[in-house]
């Protein structure tokens, strides 16, 4: 596996995997790392951070665990990041691979959608998916998603077209393979190393966007969630500023080692990109 | 100028389909949400049962949906994007009302991130490997993991209530009687950290994008020969290098406009900048759909147009661009 | 001649980097002004690497040993000034998004000793007139790819001559061009010559191109030089057997009719495991066993002579 030992060779990869690793435990290891609801009552208002054993980084204005629900919201941030990703990035390698295959009229009325969703900026498009929906985790990945599956839809488009003109497809082609079958079997395979390499630039934009609309009051409520958070201590910027300051550190940690991994996943699959 | 004025027409046409599908996705949109214009008109003023079927009847809304699509259309047509219930005015007045001050935004935050950015890429691509480039790949890779409304409440922290140098939020000074040029010294003062709230995250961007097609550039074969003739290196490096090396990045700006767009949003509302993004924001808060569509319709136009400049500005750069085998001219 | 030579090579051998094979090794070879010396090779015979060595042009990583000197210049040529390149490729060599004219001028710029009468500007739409190229004035305004691959061609070697060079180095300058556009390339580069007073080292793979231009031939085979002499006892009185079937496969004897480019049989050695002795012998139609063990022999004048046991029975 020279793929793997050149990850390993990236000193970036190697972080910033460590740090993915990391938050995966804490996010998965929640429920025993802090017990019950993280949204419950726990202290006095407004505790200073490392003043009470119970909530080393404080609490909040309603006497809620700050550290609690950070780590609760490292559940929320990396579901929605990583399922908002791959739901673009699934649709996005459909769409590409459908209108690179097929080509004509089909190709070009899907480019013109592709377009059509890049024009409209995609954290309005968001909000206003979650504003009719309404505000569950399910509309939060879908709304992200709507934003970002144009990116892969090109990128695979692009490889499609070149690699469809290659022998091996043309063979398939020459023994009767049904299309589906050739898209699926012979040319994504090949499409997709580079959709990979942008993946980590997806799932980042993700998490960022899930902060955003939670930020802005449009999470999941019943969720602990960075952005709102984040959100819950601006009123008491003045006073308490560490109530915004922790959740967005944990923020910045974690779409660090999004692109940190992100840099080792491309040194691994020997992409051009800018390590020179 | 007849490649850029010929390039204009051409992706003016290209938009129309692009622009046409928008619509029929916001009145899509529109369709699901709950409520009809109707319902947001009489909830402003207040009307009984037979006024409601009366304006039904009048817009056309008991038609079928194409029907109703078409009067969208028509409606657009003559720049009415609907009634806003929020604000109680037409959706397009409290838009063109906002929407200077989120240009005002996006354009210093466009200048700086791409700027700074290209300029310290520059810096970082001249020496690859070198201290100064390992510090600014450092910091623009740090750079570039922080969501812009977070920077923007610590910049508040810091800037506004600890060091008390900038303003903490707003546009102006409310009511301060400025006028001219201390009026828009004031507005600059108050644009400081919304500006760098949203452009530094691009900044980085520029700046890893420059630094990579600068080490693409010193690669080509052109600029080898530039110094084998005994051009200066910093001549080199600036004329030959930086100004090839900037191509890609213009065409990153066009990519880049939607998001900074929507960027804004988020942005506007942290500082109470009153603008577009914070429209959008409030109209969310307030369920005024008709509102949010005809911002993302606006937004939609704006991208479309900032992309249009981007390929104007991208033909004057490189004379390659919608050019056959001409001769000079 | 008398005159201290403008380029001088003792020994020289090159390498690109620390654990990579010589592609150059033990080159011995003086350049006298006014000489016309043509270095002939397959790609990847090191002629190329022979070109930047004696233009001071190697790159940064190259290590070079043996002694590389220019005592007809002075000191170490300023690149552009002191000697003038040509690069194969044409249009890779010119900026895409800058003029013409701004291009030369900007050489030009970079030379001057001192104010002169005209601007950097006007003597760029002259150098253009030199290398005979139409409406300069015009041309100048125009960019790369709004000319031809001859026309680009034309700009390189004028932007080679705009810093007042004595030496002229053309790297495989015409091989990218079609046989008629190359032919009248040919022709200006041996006017310009002329007429600067410029030496000029021609590097190519093609011997018939190389005796049409050059005094001086030198040829260079996996990396050492194997021939050096005047074009007339070359081209009469080959005396290694490379040049011989070089010679051989462009008098076109074995040539298809209407036939492309014609080659010697077989391919050259591996630099990373050359062959023991003679770097040629593999090829070689008179090889005998001798040749396998240890360099051979340089036979002649380190400016007429070449490197083979046979070289004596091969001479007049």
């Amino acid at each position: 596996m020279s793929g793997l030992s050149r990850f390993r060779g990236s000193a970036d990869g190697i972080a910033g995997a460590a740090v993915l690793a990391l938050l995966a435990i804490v996010a998965i290891a929640a429920p025993v790392l802090s017990p019950g609801d993280p949204l419950n009552i726990v202290g006095a208002p407004l505790t200073r951070p490392f003043e009470a054993w119970a909530t080393p980084l404080g609490t909040d204005r309603l006497g809620r665990d700050v550290l609690a629900m950070i780590v609760h919201g490292a559940r929320t941030s990396l579901t929605v990041g990583l399922a908002a990703a791959l739901v673009a990035i699934a649709v996005g390698s459909a769409v590409g691979t459908l209108a690179g295959l097929m080509g004509g009229w089909i190709d070009e009325a899907l480019m013109r959608v592709t377009e059509a969703f890049q024009t409209v900026p995609g954290f309005l498009l968001a909000l206003a998916f979650v504003s009719t929906v309404g505000p569950s985790l399910a509309a939060i990945v879908v709304a992200i998603a709507l934003g970002a599956w144009t990116g892969p839809a090109r990128l695979v488009r692009a490889e499609v077209l070149s690699i469809r003109e290659r022998d091996f497809v043309a063979s398939a082609r020459v023994i009767g393979m049904h299309p589906l079958a050739i898209a699926w079997r012979e040319v994504l395979p090949h499409a997709l190393p580079p959709v990979v390499a942008l993946a980590s630039v997806i799932v980042a934009g993700a998490i960022l966007t899930e902060a955003a609309l939670s930020f802005l009051g449009l999470g999941d409520p019943n969720r602990a969630t960075w952005g709102g958070l984040i959100a819950e201590g601006r009123s008491v910027l003045r006073s308490a500023p560490f109530l915004s300051i922790w959740p967005g550190l944990a923020l910045v940690v974690t779409v660090l080692g999004v692109h940190l991994t992100g840099e080792g996943v491309v040194a691994a699959l020997a992409l051009r990109r800018s390590q020179a | 100028m007849r490649r850029a004025l010929s390039l204009v027409r051409r992706r003016l046409l290209g938009a129309i389909p692009v622009l046409a599908l928008v619509i029929v996705g916001t009145f899509t949109l529109l369709e699901f949400a709950p409520g009809d214009a109707v319902d947001a008109y009489l909830g402003a003023t207040g009307g009984d049962r037979g006024l409601v079927d009366q304006l039904r009847r009048d817009w056309g809304l008991d038609q079928g949906p194409l029907q109703r699509l078409g009067l969208y259309v028509a409606a657009l047509a003559r720049l009415d994007l609907g009634w806003s219930v929020a604000f109680s005015k037409p959706v397009l007045t409290v838009i063109l009302e906002r929407l200077p001050n989120t240009l005002l935004l996006m354009g210093a935050a466009i200048a700086l991130a791409f700027g700074l950015g290209s300029l310290l890429g520059v810096v970082a691509g001249s020496r690859p490997g070198s201290a100064t480039d390992r510090a600014l790949s450092i910091g623009s890779l740090a750079l570039y993991a922080i969501p812009g409304f977070w920077l923007g409440l610590v910049l508040i922290i810091v800037f506004a209530v600890q060091l008390r140098w900038l303003p903490s939020g707003g546009i102006e000074t409310i009511a301060s009687g400025l006028g001219g040029l201390a009026r828009a010294g004031d507005i600059a003062r108050h644009l400081v950290l919304p500006v760098s709230a949203l452009g530094l995250l691009y900044l980085a961007l520029y700046l890893r994008m420059m630094r990579t097609s600068m080490a693409e550039v010193w690669r080509q074969d052109f600029a080898r020969a530039a110094l084998a003739r005994g051009v200066p290196r910093r001549r080199v490096l600036w004329r030959h290098v930086a100004r090839n090396a900037l191509l890609p990045l213009v065409t990153m700006l066009g990519l880049q406009a939607a998001t900074m767009l929507g960027g804004s949003v988020v942005i506007e509302s942290v500082f109470a900048v009153p603008g577009l993004g914070r429209l959008a924001h409030e109209a969310v808060a307030q369920r005024d759909t008709p509102l949010l569509l005809g911002i993302i319709l606006v937004g939609a136009l704006v991208v479309i147009l900032v992309n249009l400049a981007v390929d104007v500005a991208y033909a004057a750069l490189d004379p390659r661009v919608g050019s056959g085998k001409e001769t000079a001219a | 001649m008398s005159a201290a030579p403008l380029v001088s090579l003792r020994d020289v051998s090159v390498r690109y980097g620390p654990a990579t094979p010589r592609v150059l090794g033990h080159v011995t070879l003086d350049l006298m002004a006014g000489d016309r010396l043509a270095v002939i090779g397959e790609s990847g015979s090191g002629k190329s690497t022979l070109a930047l060595a004696l233009a001071g042009l190697l790159p940064k990583g190259a290590a070079a040993e043996g002694r590389i000197a220019w005592p007809g210049l002075g000191e170490k040529p300023l690149p552009g000034r002191d000697i003038g390149i040509v690069y194969q490729d044409p249009s890779g060599s010119l900026d895409p998004v800058m003029r013409i004219g701004d291009q030369v001028a900007e050489v030009v710029a970079a030379h001057a000793a001192g104010p002169t009468d005209r601007s950097p500007r006007e003597q760029a739409v002259e150098l253009l007139a030199r290398v005979e190229l139409p409406d300069p004035a015009n041309l100048a305004r125009s960019y790369p790819h709004q000319l031809s691959g001859g026309q680009r061609q034309r700009v390189a070697l004028a932007l080679a001559l705009a810093g007042r060079p004595r030496v002229l180095v053309a790297d495989e300058a015409t091989s990218a061009l079609d046989p008629v556009v190359q032919s009248r390339l040919v022709g200006l580069i041996g006017r310009l010559c002329d007429e600067e007073g410029l030496a000029l080292v021609f590097v190519t793979h093609d011997i018939a191109l190389a005796a049409s231009l050059a005094s001086r031939l030198a040829v260079v085979y996996a990396g050492r030089l194997v021939e050096i002499g005047p074009r007339g006892r070359v081209l009469a009185h080959p005396r290694h057997p490379y040049t011989r079937a070089l010679m051989a496969a462009h008098l076109g004897l074995d040539r298809p009719p209407g036939g492309r480019l014609a080659t010697v049989e077989g391919s050259p050695p591996d630099l990373a495991s050359p062959p023991p002795g003679c770097r040629f012998a593999p090829r070689c139609s008179l090889a005998v066993a001798g040749c396998t063990s240890g360099d051979p022999p340089w036979y002649g004048e380190p400016d007429d002579g070449a490197a083979c046991v046979f070289a004596e029975r091969l001479a007049p």
